[in-house]
C-alpha cells in the first residue's frame, strides 16, 4: 500500500488530478487530503479577484504609443475612445470588421462527420446547416461530407446575443473564463433555456470527502448549473459546499440559448443535431442546437473550435491527459451517457 | 449529393489537445498575445492576475506596490510573450516573470525582502493531534490564522496551494530546493494547526 505523496495531496486538491483509488480506502490519506483541502479553503477566503484598474492601466500602457499616432493623425476623441474600447476586449463589436476577430476561428468540429457517443442509439452531426426544407435538415460536416437530418419532433434552439439581465435565479448557466480561488471570473456566459440542462460535472471516486466536482471544475474556468443567486458583481450556480461564485464584469459576453423551430434556423450558422441514426442513413434528431453564424463572435460557442477546458470530456481538470486512471473516460461525451441536450450542448459548446 | 450513411469513430470531434495547443488554453492566448491580440492578454490576466497578485504582494509586502509590479509584468508578458519556450507551465513562467519584477522593484525603492528569519526551518514532524483543529476550523478561522504566517510560509502555500503550482514548479518559482517546499508546506501546516489548536479547535 503507498500512500499519497505531498504532491499528489496537492494535485488532487488544486484540481489537477483525481484521488486515486487508495486514497478512497485509505483513513491516513483520507485524513491529509481532508487537512490541506481545509489548508486551500483558508486561501480561497483570503482570495481576490484581480483588480481591473490595474489591467486598465495595462492596456492603456501598451496603447500609448499609439493612441498619441491616432490623435496626431485623427485628432478625434471618438478615435482614441474606439480604440480603448478595443483594448478592453470589444473589437469585435466596435472595430468595424477591420480586425480579426477573437471568435473567427476555423470550424475544426466541422472536420468531422458522424460521431459517436457513449450511448449506442446516439450519435452526433455538428458542422454548418446548409440548407433546411421543412424539417429536413443537411449539415456540412467537413472534408465535403454532408449529413441528412430529421428535425421533427426534435429539440431545436438557437443562439442569440444576451445580457447580464438574462441571468436569473433558476437559469441553467454554462460559465467559461478564467478559474479563480473564489470561483470563475466569467469571460462567456451561456444561459440555456429551462429545457435543457447542461452537461453534468463527473462524479469523482467515492469516498472522497472535501472535494467537489464543481470547485475542482470552478478552479478550472468552468461552471454549469442552476444560479442560485444574483449579485451586484456576478452571481453564484449551484448551492451549498457545490456553490461557485462566477464574478462578471462589462466585458463578460453573454449568450442565450432559445428554442426555436425549424425554419428559426439558419444557414451557414454552426449546427448541432444529436440523434439516432436511421437505416437510410437520415439522422433522426432528438436534439438541434444552432449557434450564431460564422463571423459572429460567440463567446464559449462554435464556431470557435476551442475546447474549453474544464468540461467533462477533459474532466474537471482541463486537460484529459493528466488524469490518472480511474478519472472520468475519455471521448468528448464521455460521461454524458444518453442525454442528448448535454451532449448537444457539449458539442456546441466545443465545436 | 453524397450522404453518410455510416459513422466515423476516429476523430470524432475536433476536441482533442493537439499540437499547436489550441488558442483557449494558456499556451494558445500566449502565441495570441505574441502575435498582438490584447483579448488574449485580458483572459490571461484575469486567469491568472489574482495568484500573481496573491504572490508578489507578499514578497514586496505592500498590496499597493503589489499591483504595480502586476502591471509591470503584465507588460513583460506582453513585449515577452514569443520569448515563452514552453518549458514550464504558463502560470508558472508569469509568477516567476513576477517575482524578477518584485525583486527589481524593491531593489530600486527599498531593500526590504521577506524576512529571512521567516525563512527559519521547522523539522517537519507529520501530523499530530493539533491537525484535528484544521479539519474542525470554518475556513474563515484557517483564513486569518493563514494571515499570521511568516511570509515564508504563506508564500509557499499560495504557490502550491493556491496558484496550484506541482511542488517542483514551486521549487522552480520560489528558487529553493524541492525539499525546501516540502519542509516548508509541512511546517506553514504545522503552524496553523497550533495557531487554530490554541483558539480550542483541537477540542
Amino acid at each position: 500500500m503507498t500512500h499519497l505523496t505531498l504532491d499528489e495531496m496537492a494535485a488532487c486538491v488544486d484540481g489537477r488530478s483525481v484521488p486515486p483509488e487508495h486514497a478512497a480506502t485509505c483513513p491516513a490519506c483520507r485524513a491529509e487530503l481532508r487537512r490541506w483541502q481545509a489548508v486551500a479553503d483558508g486561501l480561497d477566503v483570503l482570495a481576490a479577484e484581480p483588480p481591473p484598474h490595474v489591467l486598465e492601466r495595462t492596456l492603456a500602457a501598451i496603447d500609448a504609443p499609439q493612441r498619441h499616432r491616432r490623435r496626431t493623425v485623427l485628432a478625434s476623441a471618438a478615435a482614441v475612445a474606439a480604440i480603448g474600447a478595443a483594448a478592453y476586449g470589444l473589437s469585435a463589436v466596435t472595430d468595424g470588421g477591420t480586425n480579426p476577430r477573437p471568435g473567427e476561428r476555423p470550424t475544426a468540429a466541422a472536420a468531422a462527420g458522424l460521431a459517436a457517443t457513449e450511448c449506442a442509439q446516439l450519435k452526433v452531426a455538428a458542422g454548418t446547416l446548409r440548407s433546411v426544407n421543412g424539417s429536413e435538415l443537411v449539415l456540412d460536416t467537413g472534408k465535403g461530407k454532408p449529413v441528412r437530418a430529421s428535425a421533427a419532433g426534435a429539440k431545436i434552439t438557437h443562439t442569440v446575443s444576451g445580457s447580464l439581465s438574462d441571468v436569473t435565479v433558476g437559469a441553467q448557466v454554462v460559465v467559461q473564463g478564467g478559474g479563480t480561488r473564489r470561483g470563475v471570473t466569467a469571460e462567456s456566459v451561456a444561459v440555456l433555456p429551462r429545457s435543457v440542462t447542461p452537461p453534468k460535472p463527473p462524479s469523482l471516486p467515492k469516498g472522497m470527502p472535501g472535494l467537489d466536482p464543481a470547485r475542482l471544475m470552478a478552479r478550472n474556468g468552468t461552471a454549469m448549473g442552476a444560479v442560485s443567486k444574483v449579485g451586484p458583481d456576478g452571481f453564484t450556480v449551484g448551492t451549498g459546499r457545490s456553490a461557485v461564485h462566477v464574478g462578471t464584469s462589462r466585458s463578460t459576453k453573454v449568450t442565450k440559448q432559445e428554442e426555436t423551430g425549424p425554419g428559426g434556423l439558419r444557414k451557414g450558422a454552426f449546427t448541432v443535431a444529436v440523434g439516432a441514426l436511421g437505416q437510410d442513413g437520415t439522422l433522426r434528431a432528438r436534439t438541434v442546437q444552432q449557434s450564431t453564424p460564422q463571423g459572429v463572435n460567440v463567446p464559449g460557442g462554435a464556431p470557435a473550435g476551442g475546447a474549453p477546458s474544464g468540461l467533462p470530456s477533459g474532466g474537471p481538470f482541463g486537460d484529459g491527459s493528466r488524469l490518472p486512471s480511474g478519472g472520468p473516460p475519455e471521448g468528448p461525451f464521455a460521461g454524458l451517457g444518453c442525454d442528448a441536450d448535454a451532449i448537444a450542448t457539449t458539442a456546441l459548446l466545443k465545436g | 449529393m453524397e450522404v453518410m450513411s455510416g459513422e466515423e469513430r476516429t476523430p470524432p470531434l475536433a476536441v482533442r489537445r493537439v499540437s499547436p495547443p489550441h488558442e483557449d488554453d494558456d499556451e494558445g492566448l500566449l502565441a495570441r498575445v505574441a502575435e498582438g491580440d490584447r483579448t488574449a492578454l485580458v483572459a490571461l490576466y484575469r486567469r491568472h492576475g489574482g495568484a500573481v497578485l496573491a504572490q508578489i504582494s507578499l514578497v514586496v509586502g505592500d498590496r499597493g506596490l503589489g499591483e504595480e509590479v502586476l502591471q509591470d509584468t503584465m507588460l513583460a508578458v506582453w513585449k515577452g510573450a514569443a520569448s515563452f519556450e514552453g518549458r514550464s507551465r504558463v502560470r508558472s513562467w508569469i509568477i516567476s516573470i513576477a517575482r524578477r519584477q518584485a525583486r527589481d522593484r524593491l531593489r530600486r525603492r527599498r531593500p526590504r525582502i521577506v524576512a529571512a528569519d521567516a525563512l527559519e526551518e521547522r523539522p517537519a514532524t507529520g501530523p499530530g493531534p493539533e491537525d484535528v483543529a484544521l479539519e474542525r476550523a470554518e475556513a474563515t478561522a484557517v483564513a486569518h490564522a493563514i494571515t499570521r504566517l511568516g511570509a515564508a510560509h504563506r508564500e509557499v502555500l499560495e504557490t502550491v496551494f493556491g496558484a496550484g503550482l506541482t511542488l517542483a514548479e514551486a521549487a522552480d518559482v520560489l528558487e529553493v530546493p524541492l525539499g525546501t517546499v516540502k519542509s516548508r508546506l509541512s511546517a506553514a501546516r504545522g503552524a496553523l494547526a497550533r495557531e487554530l489548536s490554541e483558539k480550542g479547535y483541537a477540542r
